[in-house]
């Protein structure tokens, strides 16, 4: 314990050395936007910027910036007061600065101008059919096909207060946002959550439901960061205050989804057009190719860590359970425990413990991956034949030459396969890593999730897939190198 | 009567509410061929493993060569007993020639001496030399019972315990190999303890024969 702890305090001093800049953003594009207009602008002064864009949601977002894996990330004032604060009331953006300063040190800019905030959307011909026109006639209805955004159902400004506060009897499903427009156009779904400044709106000739009871929060866009972040850096932050109308944001929102450009384009000529940033420097970006390899490297480095580790200490952790095989049948509930918490989920619960990056995901993927390892390392050694067992001990053997001689050489193909196993889940599960800012092939999926972009997650699945075969292919091949025939399953 | 290998004192025990055996008492002379004959299910292979201490009597004594076995340094005791059953129990990820080597290497010798005295050996019981690479599943089940009866002798040990070794044999094979262990015995005496069901091998090997039922020992040769 006092080891991590020395780890965790030296992480942290040196990732907050320096002055490079760790600008976060949610992983959707509007934040995408904001995130690159707050890093061009600091850029743009001479500051180095880290960009971590892919966090998966508002609670990764803010424990980061708690933990000092970011200094400030894109907010709205809604989801500050809702979901950090836990406010009962709304709260203005003075109130809003003065709270957060008080309870957690930490402060929000001016406001960029638009209000995103949560609405209810469909198409005109489902609305004028269902004659629908505001939330509450929602109220008539009971079996709509609505699929709402995970974030909108858990949230306390999202669907269970909503359903409450209008009285409703709707049911809906989850379904991830990028993914919820294209449902909706293709007469999938009736009804999906949406933020006022989609673009998807725009391009889908969406309709908003009128929130007649004014439930839903106002959700100013600022830049949430730590108190004792740079004076300067605060004074450019503040540039962006009042520049951006919703108009504005649902252009440059449909812009980056449907004109084809990034987020980098979008950001840097929207600078330009309001003379906030000079715009002369340009990310120098590398070529898809260069991406791909660099990403799959990333990729392969965490899976091969969290793998290298989980075998190191799930072999010898077998083979003791198996040695005392009373503490076996405990030690194995509770690592399969450990397996069945969803990965997202234990990616999450990594943060407030190890803050975000590489190391929490790492952390979680050797969770993961010690589970096939030791059962397999464990029963294999349960079912080398008795008889063999008999002998070696009846031949002389102690329990070490006997695990030595016979048990772990016999066990090796089912000690392999666990290692195989546990190899294709951890290259799978890592790709979610991006969501708590690791990088990797995830990173390709995330982004294009949130940006609905099909080609950018194709460009992470199918590496990511094509890993994952290779690597089944090196662990047959070890395999044929290592065991023979005769002893293969 | 000639030196004694073992010496059971007041044996008792059972498995679970069976009483295998109570107050036995038994001699058994060095450089002898000693067979126990028994129905399956009498208990005496279970009298073996307590011979070689794979099982520990609910009540008695055993001495091997005048000493009392010395259950905390078994492992030691053992290198100086050959033991072989029935399902050979060779190692299936190792060559015939490192299953017959492998006593060799928990003793400490050296890689010439454990190479000379297995060669010997396998000349001795007729395994021919290009068996050595072989895995044990290459051979047929006479050829591995020779392998499993090399490995409990390489350390050339005062005594060896045999359970059923020859028993799921075909005669022929098993004429062949029962000519083999007879010849062994000429080369290198040892204090044989066998156990079997089949009263022709037990006449066939035994230099004294004991009947073993109900839990008594009784002498018929």
């Amino acid at each position: 314990m006092r080891i991590l702890s020395i780890i965790f305090f030296l992480l942290l001093t040196f990732t907050s050395f320096g002055q490079v800049i760790k600008v976060g953003a949610k992983h959707f594009n509007e934040s995408y936007i904001l995130g690159e207009m707050l890093s061009q602008l600091l850029e743009d002064e001479g500051y180095e910027v880290e960009r971590k864009f892919n966090l998966g949601g508002t609670v990764v977002c803010f424990e980061a910036l708690r933990t000092g894996g970011i200094d400030l990330y894109p907010e709205y004032t809604g989801s500050l007061a809702e979901e950090i604060l836990k406010s009962e009331t709304r709260l203005s953006l003075p109130e809003l600065n003065t709270q957060l300063q008080k309870e957690l040190n930490l402060e929000i800019s001016s406001s960029f101008g638009f209000n995103n905030t949560y609405a209810l959307a469909g198409t005109p011909e489902t609305f004028a059919q269902l004659q629908l026109t505001k939330i509450s006639d929602l109220r008539q209805y009971r079996d709509l096909s609505m699929a709402l955004s995970y974030e909108f159902l858990k949230r306390k400004d999202g669907w269970e207060n909503l359903k409450q506060a209008y009285n409703l009897q709707l049911d809906p499903v989850g379904i991830e946002h990028g993914l919820a427009y294209q449902a909706i156009s293709n007469g999938k779904i009736q009804i999906t959550d949406a933020y006022s400044t989609d673009g998807e709106i725009e391009k889908y000739g969406l309709t908003l439901l009128e929130d007649d009871l004014g439930f839903f929060p106002e959700y100013y866009a600022v830049a949430v960061f730590q108190a004792n972040l740079p004076v300067q850096v605060k004074r450019i932050v503040s540039k962006l205050a009042n520049q951006i109308d919703e108009d504005e944001m649902q252009t440059m929102n449909s812009e980056m989804l449907y004109g084809g450009k990034t987020f980098d384009e979008v950001a840097r000529s929207f600078l330009q057009r309001k003379n906030l940033a000079s715009g002369s420097k340009s990310r120098a970006s590398q070529g898809m190719l260069k991406q791909i390899a660099t990403k799959s490297i990333e990729h392969l480095s965490i899976t091969g860590i969290a793998l290298g580790l989980a075998v190191l200490v799930a072999v010898p952790l077998g083979i003791l359970l198996f040695v005392f095989s009373s503490v076996s049948r405990p030690v194995l509930y509770v690592v399969g425990l450990l397996q069945t918490i969803p990965s997202i989920a234990l990616l999450a619960l990594m943060i407030p413990i190890l803050g975000i990056g590489k190391i929490p995901a790492v952390t979680a993927l050797f969770l993961y991956a010690l589970l096939p390892i030791l059962r397999n390392t464990t029963t294999g050694l349960t079912s080398v034949d008795p008889v063999l067992r008999k002998v070696a001990t009846g031949m002389g053997m102690t329990v070490f030459q006997q695990l030595r001689y016979v048990g772990i050489p016999l066990a090796m193909p089912a000690i392999l396969a666990g290692i195989r196993t546990a190899a294709v889940i951890t290259i799978g599960t890592a790709t979610l890593a991006a969501f708590i800012g690791a990088g990797g092939l995830g990173e390709f999926i995330v982004t294009g999730l949130a940006l609905n972009n099909t080609s950018l997650i194709l460009q992470g699945a199918i590496p990511a897939a094509l890993l994952a075969i290779v690597v089944e292919f090196v662990f047959e091949w070890v395999e044929k190198i290592s065991i023979p025939k005769h002893l293969r399953s | 009567m000639s030196e004694i290998a073992i010496h059971l004192d007041n044996l008792s025990h059972r498995f679970g509410s069976q009483v295998l055996f109570q107050n036995l008492s038994l001699q058994i002379e060095a450089n002898k061929i000693t067979v126990i004959l028994g129905r399956s299910g009498s208990g005496k292979s279970t009298l073996l493993q307590i011979i070689n201490g794979l099982i520990v009597p609910d009540e008695g004594v055993v001495q091997l060569f005048g000493q009392p076995l010395d259950y905390g340094n078994i492992h030691q005791a053992r290198l100086n007993i050959g033991y072989a059953v029935q399902q050979v129990g060779l190692f299936p990820h190792l060559r015939v020639i490192d299953n017959i080597m492998l006593p060799g290497k928990l003793a400490g010798w050296s890689s010439e001496r454990k190479e000379k005295r297995a060669a010997e050996l396998m000349e001795l019981v007729s395994l021919p030399s290009s068996h050595a690479n072989k895995f044990p599943y290459q051979l047929s089940g006479g050829e591995q019972q020779r392998v499993g009866l090399c490995r409990a002798i390489l350390l050339n040990p005062p005594l060896m315990l045999l359970d059923e070794p020859f028993s799921s044999l075909d005669p022929d094979t098993k004429a062949e190999i029962h000519q083999e262990v007879l010849k062994l015995q000429r080369m290198e005496p040892r204090c044989i303890v066998m156990v079997t069901h089949d009263p022709e091998e037990a006449q066939k090997l035994g230099d004294v024969l004991l009947k073993f039922e109900n839990g008594e020992l009784t002498t018929t040769a």
